[in-house]
């Protein structure tokens, strides 16, 4: 979750994320199952947590070698919402498969680091660059 | 592919315990099935996602290379194919809803010291992992990943 005091690629100050795991895993964190709910037919889904613990690398690229950081926390409410009928997808390249939608996005948020706090504009002002929601196999369960 | 994995000087969630992590609106959910499946879906074990996982699912193999640093991820756009989506999910062995976006947007900052406020703009690219998986220990898990 990055922040700019220009337009969205320059003049970046704030780079939120929990770091890159020992084996590789990117960005990625374990969350209480109930915090998501979903609905595919529907094409909703909603992802709702608050206080979550990252770090601040200030910018993508000291986020990527795992330059110094400072302990941050972020909010967020965010809601998908299909904007395209579901399409089944197989990528034998990439070895996954599933049927997704396209989706438009909103974001609330908020984010907390020594000294600083940010509060997001509300959900309604959010643009939507791309967004898919879906159902996916990949790994060793792409040939079930 | 070479990723780097070297972590120094801090410490990261991982590994440290889970303190802080809460759910806002847990009641408006309980009761109601986290996931509803339609038609073309199983419906799914909502008791199997509640907790918090234990054990870490394992990256998927690929990725891009930022700043030629090879990462294992693929973002929203640009497509690579050739499938009309980059893969969405962050995790290998998986099989189970996903979910990934970029948005823009604008808010405020406020500098604590100082009281000052600045306009900044963001981009946010998040999204979501929960069902069945493979995890580091080499056995079959269920659990929900936020992708921040």
């Amino acid at each position: 979750m990055d922040l700019f005091t220009g337009a969205v690629g320059s003049g970046q100050v704030h780079d939120f994320n929990p770091g890159i795991g020992e084996s590789g895993l990117f960005w990625t964190q374990p969350v209480a199952g109930d915090a998501l709910d979903v609905d595919l037919e529907d094409g909703t889904a909603s992802l709702r947590l608050g206080d979550l613990d990252e770090e601040d690398y200030h910018n993508l690229h000291n986020a990527l070698v795992d330059g110094p950081s400072d302990p941050a926390s972020v909010s967020f409410e965010m809601r998908w919402r299909a904007i395209a009928k579901p399409m089944n997808v197989t990528d034998a390249v990439h070895r996954f498969t599933g049927r997704f939608r396209l989706c438009a996005v909103q974001i609330e948020w908020s984010a907390s680091a020594p000294g600083f706090r940010f509060t997001s504009d509300p959900a309604s002002t959010t643009t939507n660059v791309r967004s898919v929601m879906g159902r996916e196999r990949n790994g060793v369960f792409f040939d079930e | 592919m070479n990723v780097n994995h070297s972590h120094v000087g801090h410490t990261h969630f991982w590994m440290r315990p889970i303190t802080r992590r809460t759910f806002l609106g847990s009641a408006a959910l309980a009761g109601g099935a986290a996931v509803t499946a339609g038609a073309w879906l199983p419906r799914l074990a909502q008791a199997d996602f509640d907790g918090v996982a234990t054990v870490l699912p394992r990256p998927i193999p690929s990725g891009v290379a930022p700043f030629g640093i090879p990462i294992h991820h693929f973002p929203p756009v640009p497509v690579f194919g050739p499938a009309p989506i980059n893969e969405p999910s962050e995790i290998t062995d998986f099989n189970g809803l996903v979910g990934i976006c970029r948005v823009t947007g604008a808010g405020t900052g406020i500098d604590l010291t100082t009281g000052a406020q600045s306009r900044l703009s963001y981009q946010v690219d998040n999204g979501f992992m929960s069902g069945l998986y493979v995890g580091e220990d080499g056995r079959k898990h269920h659990g929900t990943f936020a992708f921040v």
